[in-house]
């Protein structure tokens, strides 16, 4: 018998509070009489619905990018608000959720970091009463849907950058969003956060500005990019683990494991318990699952691709 | 989970399964959630057959004769291999008397 923590990856990512965060309502947004040099369109990232305002522009055209693919019509739940408090020294820049204050950081790149990560959190807590809601990247090529369960930092937005690199389309690199019902996964296009540690081996996918220092934002369109991919059923669950110096390999995992895999993965799994594992179920059955040591990214992008080739073979 | 179970399951108890359990089973593998540890267990193929077989109706002697007759090996093996087994699915709180 296996036992594990149940969502152990799933649920730290969205226990970890952004630091330098303040408790929510403890300081409210009334200090802004300015005009505002820059406010986006409306954004719909699943079930999260936003727009962004800033009283300095420059952040404008990063964040129009970073947010591209979310452009909607949706009336917004959420109102982020980007304003400078105080001068000199003194000088703080504060995001605001609405009317309650998220950060006060003293950097932009710091701001924009929490502002990227916040409206992570909201997809994720907005959604999952929806949606079953897995930690994971994924892809599609010819209709096979390829979801990358894993834990923080084991390399599933290296391993997505490389997928869409060989002509993949993109859902996610951080939230797989699937229909309980029909088991389709939503896209969350968010621009893939590209970790410094990745960035020798993914060097097309330079930014022409990197306002957040610590990562790459990039879009999933351009630099060769072919953009979002509609909804599909998962076909193939990878996780993927980089280690370095180790060969890339694939490990055939049974369908118990994949039920693990998935459960251990889904956001807030314990509070919809029976149907997260009922759909963890329906996925397993549904794919083959694989646990795919890398040690370098072509090598694991090649083995991915004849799993996709097989699939289709067996399809046709 | 430890590997030791210190839960003693006698032959006479007879075992149901756990009010906060939800259950699946995959390729004759059942994947069990216990809700108020929050943990998560994969069950092998014979302790799968294990979890079947307990219906809170017979005890763990009649359940390990049915599994003996079952897998045609010897009562006192199967008693051997599943009563540590049911007394660590009853730590767990899988199982309860």
């Amino acid at each position: 018998m296996t036992t594990a923590p149940a969502w152990s990856a799933a649920q730290a990512a969205a226990a970890v509070p952004a630091p330098g965060c303040t408790a929510a309502g403890d300081l409210r947004f009334s200090n802004h009489g300015g005009t505002w040099a820059y406010r986006s369109r409306g954004f719909r990232a699943l079930e999260h619905t936003f727009r962004i305002r800033s009283d300095d522009g420059d952040c404008g055209p990063f964040l129009d990018t970073v947010f591209q693919e979310f452009v909607s019509e949706h009336q917004v739940a959420v109102t982020y608000s980007l304003v400078t408090v105080g001068s000199g020294e003194a000088r703080r820049l504060a995001l605001y959720a609405n009317e309650e204050r998220i950060c006060l950081a003293r950097t932009e790149s710091r701001r924009l970091s929490i502002l990227l990560w916040h409206v992570n959190q909201q997809v994720i807590r907005r959604t999952s009463p929806y949606n079953v809601l897995l930690h994971a990247a994924a892809a599609e090529r010819d209709g096979v849907c390829v979801v990358l369960p894993a834990e923080m930092e084991s390399g599933k937005t290296t391993t997505v950058a490389g997928l869409l690199l060989a002509g993949y389309r993109y859902l996610t690199d951080e939230a797989v969003a699937i229909d309980p019902e029909s088991l389709l996964v939503s896209p969350f296009p968010k621009a893939l956060s590209v970790d410094r540690g990745s960035w020798p081996v993914l060097p097309e996918l330079q930014p022409a500005y990197t306002p957040v220092f610590t990562q790459w934002q990039v879009p999933p369109r351009g630099k060769g990019l072919r953009g979002t991919a509609q909804p599909h059923r998962p076909r193939l669950l990878v996780t993927p683990r980089y280690v370095e110096g180790a060969p890339t390999a694939l490990e055939r995992l049974s369908r118990g494991d994949a039920v693990l895999l998935v459960a251990q993965s889904t956001f807030e799994f314990a509070v919809r318990a029976r149907r997260n594992l009922t759909v963890a179920a329906r996925v397993a059955e549904s794919c083959d699952a694989y646990r795919l040591t890398i040690g370098d990214l072509p090598t694991a992008v090649v083995l991915i691709d004849e799993l996709v080739d097989d699939v289709l073979r067996r399809r046709s | 989970m430890s590997s030791t179970a210190s839960t003693a399951v006698g032959l006479q108890d007879v075992l149901r399964r756990g009010d906060s359990v939800v259950a699946v089973q995959v390729d004759g593998q059942a994947v069990l959630f216990e809700e108020s540890l929050a943990s998560l267990s994969l069950l092998d193929p014979i302790a799968t057959a294990v979890w079947n077989a307990t219906d809170g109706m017979r005890t763990v002697a009649e359940l390990c004769d049915e599994l003996a007759h079952t897998y045609s090996a010897p009562v006192s093996r199967v008693q051997a291999d599943v009563v540590p087994l049911l007394a660590r699915l009853v730590e767990t709180r899988m199982l309860c008397t």
